[in-house]
């Protein structure tokens, strides 16, 4: 029982540019969820629900952006 | 333009001037070229105030703010705390930093190792085994990912970690005489695949109900912390200011150490 297939194993013989670039068109599809996400995935927070920590979400952009909502 | 796995970036970036940090978690996973996963990145980070200090330093470069959590003080890390920090790049991707000094399950030794065969690399990642344990969570999904990762360990040291019915079965003969492990026990008396499977099915619930009694008990240590983080919106604040407050707060209504864990880690 695999829980990856032969393509996803071929990580390995990726390049770590092409890893990296990998992961990084993945980074950039996964914001969708953002919204829908949990809190928390790990640490001692993550029994937490979203309603527990509402107020305190975070609104931090870049330094380099003008403070407006993200386009995703 | 280089493109670049942002959490491989923030961890040579924070290990510029010392070992301050190891990846951990998904984006260990992906270091081990196991899966393309995690949106988050995870480090354990050394105990330290210095190292506290490196990590603040380069989130507050980046703009980050804190998220709820215990402020990144060795005073709270010791007890097993954790850390929450968020940014969003140039592109405005959000970026989620999440840190503990003391990850559970894993032995002090185990990490005191970590960081010393770090020597002058940059780019670490906790061990293979480690991060097994870590994984060890009350999340049904780790449980194959730690199948994966076990392949990365010798054939005696899989056997005693993998999730995956047909490992536990091919190695038994080989490497599973001396195991203690119910799994590994029914594999090699030849009780069958079925019995195998039940055996790992059975350990991983243990290993789930285990966590979540644990993060129940910091849950409960932290509420009134947490309500005193969000009434006073702390973190709205800058990092520093935040850091500061959090602090204070953490002062007035967060234990340091939560029981269950201090009597772990003093038998440890």
């Amino acid at each position: 029982m695999q829980m990856l297939s032969e393509d996803d194993r071929n990580l390995k013989e990726m390049t770590t540019a092409e890893l990296a670039r990998a992961w990084d068109l993945w980074f950039d599809l996964a914001q969708a969820t953002n919204d829908s996400d949990r809190p928390y995935t790990h640490g001692v927070f993550a029994a937490i629900s979203a309603a527990g920590v509402e107020a305190g979400r975070v609104r931090s952009r870049s330094p380099d952006i003008a403070e407006s909502k993200p386009s995703r | 333009m280089r493109v670049e796995n942002i959490y491989f970036a923030l961890t040579e970036a924070f290990n510029r001037e010392a070992q301050t940090v190891a990846l951990a978690s998904g984006q260990a996973v992906v270091f081990y070229r196991i899966a393309i996963m995690s949106k988050d990145g995870d480090w354990v980070i050394r105990e330290s105030p210095e190292a506290c200090e490196r990590v603040l330093r380069e989130l507050e470069r980046r703009g980050a703010r804190y998220r709820i959590g215990a402020p990144l003080d060795v005073r709270w890390l010791a007890g097993g705390w954790s850390s929450h920090f968020e940014f969003f790049d140039a592109s405005q991707r959000r970026v989620r930093c999440d840190f503990v000094s003391r990850p559970p399950r894993v032995p002090p030794a185990s990490l005191v190792a970590l960081f010393e065969g770090a020597r002058d690399r940059a780019l670490v990642a906790v061990d293979p085994e480690s991060l097994i344990l870590m994984k060890r969570t009350q999340r049904a999904k780790d449980y194959a990912v730690i199948g994966e990762l076990a392949t990365l360990l010798s054939p005696e040291r899989e056997i005693e970690l993998t999730t995956d019915p047909d490992r536990v079965l091919a190695l038994a003969p080989a490497v599973g005489a001396a195991s203690r492990r119910p799994a590994v026990q029914a594999a090699w008396s030849g009780a069958g695949r079925r019995v195998v499977v039940t055996r790992l099915a059975e350990e991983a619930d243990d290993l789930q109900q285990q966590d979540a009694a644990r993060l129940a008990m910091y849950e409960e240590a932290a509420r009134s912390y947490i309500e005193a983080c969000r009434a006073g919106a702390l973190t709205d604040l800058p990092l520093r200011d935040a850091h500061a407050r959090l602090c204070e707060a953490a002062e007035r209504s967060l234990p340091t150490h939560v029981a269950q864990e201090s009597r772990r880690a003093d038998v440890e």
